[in-house]
């Protein structure tokens, strides 16, 4: 059974936002400092924080796993849900009217278009690590630990199995969110992503960019 | 009694959810419990047969997902009809087996795809989507529809209409709010009423996503603003995990506790969704057995609704922006003309910013196929504005294909007292729903006395009755006339107001500019007389934001007439007034790091917009405007662009100087004759199945500042589109954007017929997920990975800077 989330606030962080700007570790000037800080007030003011879950349970194959009657050929995913025997699959989304917002700002001005998309992706981003932060502690208590959340196109994880997951999820019902023809994600400041749940849990950080085949990623840490 | 005379006699049962106990019996995961119409009909059987028995009246037939996307029939999947004439079937069946007042619902739930603008599925497309469904149901004659768990203003409005188009079947609807009171693409309750009570349906209601406590906190609202009978289905509570297993919170007797305070709060059809059961369902009945609903009341408002909010008319005047119109402007007409639709939806993001909250929308010229026009504005400035449009034609066509796409109850300007004109207005308006401007006028002309304008409006109301419109959808323009060529016409007009008011209890709006027509210094004479008309009870004026003195008339006169909570409104719009009027240099501190001087140079290096406008027209009288352009604006993005390429600027800083340079050549160029058309032309677009445009836009204003002229054909652009308009305006470079792998093969299938038709032409592309080696692989000329790296290439290619 899906169940839905949602949440008044989430806190981006300007870094990210930086981040996914280009600047690296560079700092920016008061200019943009100032419309980096308005733009995450704007999309605060609009953005409608959605997400649901399903409780899966997971077979292990070799080089494949099994989620919910979904197969998913994937070694790193595999190895992600070692030992798992449930797992969280969900998608989340900071809302279309960022879209819109977007939209608006192409006509009116161009540079707070990127900066207002570049704060929708950190949104999605903490939304996600919310969610999973929450999920944390709802499941130490039945002694669960959540693995790493690992979205389709990371790594060996096909991006075609969102389609599945989406399914599975009822996600345009309980999320408001779908896939175009050309599987991308509307609104366009979504995620999906299994997390496993095992008796251990994982050592390596929320998002490990070592793993990613990737490697000439503008964003790569 | 049938289903309608049933809803407005008393209390009626809806039946629970289907999902869980299907889920019970074996239904996995992803399966489509529609399929089970046909695998395992015993077990719906069974399942509808319960609700009957737990006292639902109207059970849901198992359709709820069918649509043409799931069920094509192809492959070994069973066909759309199959699905649902075996689904109505199944619910006829289990009807004929109980007495009492039962009945059957074709159950339509969404088709999982977002719409245009947002999402790529046209509405005319979702509309037949639906239709198919209705069809296939109607055609085994249930009782009613039910439209349900809907959470997309656009996609309810599409499937009502297929609804009405293909059925005479009583239509239910019922949409999904948050715990917030808004449905997931915005729209809150009193704008989803508005547009669903102008469709003219038969219930309305909320379902599914929030457990009874929340909805009974959402039910004051809903209650408030319809007229209708009001329908509540909500989940079996909120659910949570517990011991590993997800759970619903609330359980059967307290589900009928709460159900109870749902019809005191105004609820008469009432059921279950996700998770409830016919445990839940009889302990509903029970609960509820012994008590009345309210009566249904007539609202009587005067409304009209966007997809996020409603306007109400019953308040202060509203402000109707007037700019998105060709007559009388130059500007606009050229826009429409060249197809300029960026252009037509700046003049409306700005009314709105000025404080217009309905904007009216004319495009009608001679030239121009205005019902196609009509469609494609509307469509356009649904995905950035918020505000309900009125559609502004004289072209029943036009209007048509307006009220239609438009996404909401719209307001129609208009009709008038000739009988022609209301035999052509009134059906799509009883159709589409909308609040109808009524103009005071008739086959002999304006009448010079109050009196007879009061007779044409109370023609028109009768009128507008015979097609079943109410008063309260009609709104009276009894005619601003020009004061100038007649002295007592304004007289007559605010009397009209009056009179119309008093005698007919009708409301009136004004185009208010007419008045001060062949006088000079228009605004003065428009305020004042605008202030008189608010006085005198106007409701609504068709005027233009941008006129200071208008929208100072309508700020002060809320102010002194109390309508104005702590002056706020008025101290907002004082405060920025006078903002306009401080020296520029007062307003903008030289930040200490930036070494580039204070002239326009450095005001397009900090990327100051206002700024660089402003020095750009303060230097030009005295200046040769193509030295600014070479000595001062064409080297700062050169001083910006090489700090990009050198990554000591960043992209923000270099849009943020492009757009001060677009602001300074805005100034200058009106000291230029005008261009040769010399500039080169460069083709954009995102590729089929793309909708991702953001980096094509920020290679778009950096091509531009660089003096080429950019056709920009969008997102989600067919190859042919592409090679027809690069053969069609012989264009020499052409750039492609892609975001991700999925559209790679059609940015390549883009290429391979742009190199068949158009073979001396350039084509680079470039976006999130291309390399060179991809670029390569597809037979592009040149992968650019940055918006600079473009402005280099085309800059080569024409052997420029």
């Amino acid at each position: 059974m899906t169940e839905q989330f949602t949440a008044g606030n989430v806190i981006i962080p300007p870094s990210e936002v930086l981040r996914y700007l280009g600047y690296g570790r560079s700092h920016p000037d008061a200019g943009i400092s100032g419309m980096l800080k308005s733009c995450i007030d704007e999309l605060q003011s609009i953005a409608s924080y959605r997400a649901c879950r399903l409780l899966a349970d997971v077979s292990l194959e070799e080089g494949a796993v099994v989620l919910a009657g979904l197969r998913i050929e994937s070694a790193q995913l595999r190895r992600s849900l070692d030992d798992c025997g449930r797992a969280i699959i969900f998608a989340a989304t900071a809302g279309v009217q960022l879209d819109r917002m977007v939209e608006r700002y192409r006509l009116l001005s161009p540079s707070r278009a990127v900066v207002l998309d570049a704060v929708g992706s950190a949104a999605v981003e903490a939304w996600c690590n919310q969610l999973c932060e929450q999920w944390r502690a709802e499941f130490d208590g039945v002694g669960l630990r959540l693995r790493p959340r690992f979205s389709p196109g990371y790594g060996d994880f096909p991006i075609d199995v969102q389609r599945g997951l989406l399914a599975l999820l009822d996600a345009p019902r309980h999320a408001g969110i779908s896939l175009t023809d050309a599987s991308m994600m509307l609104p366009s400041k979504s995620v999906s992503a299994v997390v496993g749940l095992g008796a251990q849990g994982c050592t390596s950080g929320s998002h490990d960019c070592e793993r990613c085949n990737m490697r000439d990623c503008a964003f790569r840490r | 009694m049938d289903v309608l005379s049933k809803i407005h006699s008393g209390l009626t049962f809806f039946d629970g959810g289907t999902g869980t106990l299907l889920q019970q019996q074996g239904l996995r995961p992803g399966e489509l419990p529609e399929t089970w119409n046909i695998l395992h009909p015993d077990k719906i059987l069974q399942v509808h047969r319960a609700y009957y028995r737990a006292g639902s009246n109207i059970v849901n037939a198992n359709t709820f997902g069918a649509n043409r996307f799931k069920f094509d029939g192809q492959d070994g999947r069973f066909s759309l009809e199959q699905i649902v004439s075996s689904g109505v079937n199944l619910a006829l069946q289990a009807k004929s087996e109980f007495d009492g007042d039962r009945y059957v619902a074709l159950d339509v739930g969404p088709l999982g795809k977002m719409l245009s603008p947002l999402g790529e599925l046209p509405f005319d497309d979702a509309v037949e989507r639906f239709a198919e469904v209705i069809r296939a149901g109607a055609a085994c004659s249930p009782d009613l529809i039910l439209i349900e768990t809907m959470n997309d203003s656009y996609e309810t409005k599409a499937a009502v209409l297929a609804a009405k188009e293909n059925s005479n079947l009583p239509i239910f609807v019922t949409v999904v709010f948050d715990a917030g009171g808004k449905l997931m693409t915005g729209a809150n309750a009193a704008a989803m009423v508005a547009m669903l009570e102008g469709l003219r349906v038969d219930a309305i209601g909320m379902n599914c996503s929030l457990g009874p406590k929340q909805m009974l906190r959402l039910l004051p609202e809903l209650a408030s603003c319809t007229s209708l009978p009001l329908m509540v289905k909500p989940n079996a509570g909120l659910p949570h995990v517990d011991n590993g297993k997800t759970v619903y919170d609330v359980g059967p007797d307290e589900f009928g506790c709460l159900m109870r305070g749902m019809v005191s709060g105004g609820a008469r059809i009432i059921g279950g969704c996700c998770g409830t059961t016919p445990e839940y369902i009889s302990s509903m009945v029970e609960a509820t057995r012994d008590i009345e609903p309210l009566p249904l009341t007539q609202r009587r408002r005067r409304v009209v609704s966007s997809y996020t909010h409603a306007v109400d008319f019953g308040g202060d005047c509203v402000l109707i922006g007037e700019r998105i119109n060709p007559t009388g402007k130059k500007k606009f007409r050229e826009a429409l003309l060249r197809h300029d639709i960026d252009y037509i939806l700046g003049e409306g993001i700005s009314q709105l910013d000025l404080g217009a909250q309905v904007l009216d929308v004319n495009v009608g010229l001679p030239e121009l196929d205005e019902p196609k026009m009509m469609r494609e504005c509307v469509h356009a400035l649904q995905s950035v504005v918020d505000a309900p449009l009125q559609i502004d034609t004289s072209d029943p066509a036009a209007l048509e294909q307006g009220l239609r796409l438009y996404n909401g109850k719209a307001m129609i300007n208009s009709v008038n007292g000739k009988a022609e004109v209301m035999d052509a207005v009134f059906p799509l308006a009883a159709k589409y729903g909308g609040l109808i401007v009524c103009l005071t006028l008739d086959e002999n002309g304006i009448p010079g006395s109050a009196a007879e304008r009061l007779e044409i409006a109370r023609r028109i109301t009768r009128r507008a009755a015979d097609y079943g419109i109410a008063p309260w959808d009609l709104i009276f323009d009894p005619l601003a006339m020009a004061v100038s060529s007649d002295t007592g016409s304004a007289n007559v007009t605010l009397e009209s107001i009056r009179l119309i008011s008093s005698e007919l209890g009708g409301v009136c709006s004004l185009g208010v500019s007419n008045i001060s027509f062949g006088l000079p210094n228009r605004d003065f004479v428009t305020a004042a007389f605008f202030t008189l008309a608010l006085q005198n009870g106007l409701r609504a004026a068709i005027m233009n934001p941008r006129s200071f003195e208008v929208m100072k008339a309508y700020r002060t006169y809320l102010l002194l007439s109390g309508h104005d909570e702590g002056c706020a409104e008025y101290i907002s719009f004082a405060g920025n007034s006078v903002m306009q009027t401080t020296p520029i240099s007062a307003t903008v501190p030289a930040p200490a790091d930036v070494t580039e001087g204070d002239g326009l140079k450095g005001a397009i290096v900090r990327g100051l917009k206002e700024r660089a406008a402003a020095i750009a027209a303060a230097l030009l009288p005295g200046s040769d405007p193509m030295e600014l352009i070479n000595c001062q604006i064409i080297p700062a993005l050169d001083v910006v662009g090489t700090g990009f390429e050198n990554k000591t600027m960043y992209l923000p800083q270099l849009l943020m100087s492009a757009e001060a340079a677009t602001a300074a050549f805005g100034v200058v160029r009106t000291a230029i004759p005008a261009g040769d058309g010399s500039a080169p032309k460069v083709i954009l677009a995102t590729v089929k199945g793309d909708i991702h445009d953001i980096g094509k836009n920020i290679v778009r204003v950096l091509l531009e500042n660089y003096g080429y002229q950019v056709l920009d054909l969008g997102r989600d652009v067919p190859p042919e589109k592409i090679v027809e308009a690069t053969a069609h305006e012989g264009v020499k470079l052409v750039g492609l954007s892609a975001l991700m792998t999925t559209t790679v093969p059609s940015m390549e299938q883009t290429i391979k017929q742009l190199r068949g038709r158009v073979p001396d032409c350039r084509i680079i592309v470039g976006g999130a997920v291309l390399t060179q080696e991809y670029a390569d692989m597809i037979g592009a000329d040149a992968y650019v990975k940055t918006a600079m790296d473009t402005v280099r290439y085309a800059d080569r290619l024409f052997g420029r800077g």
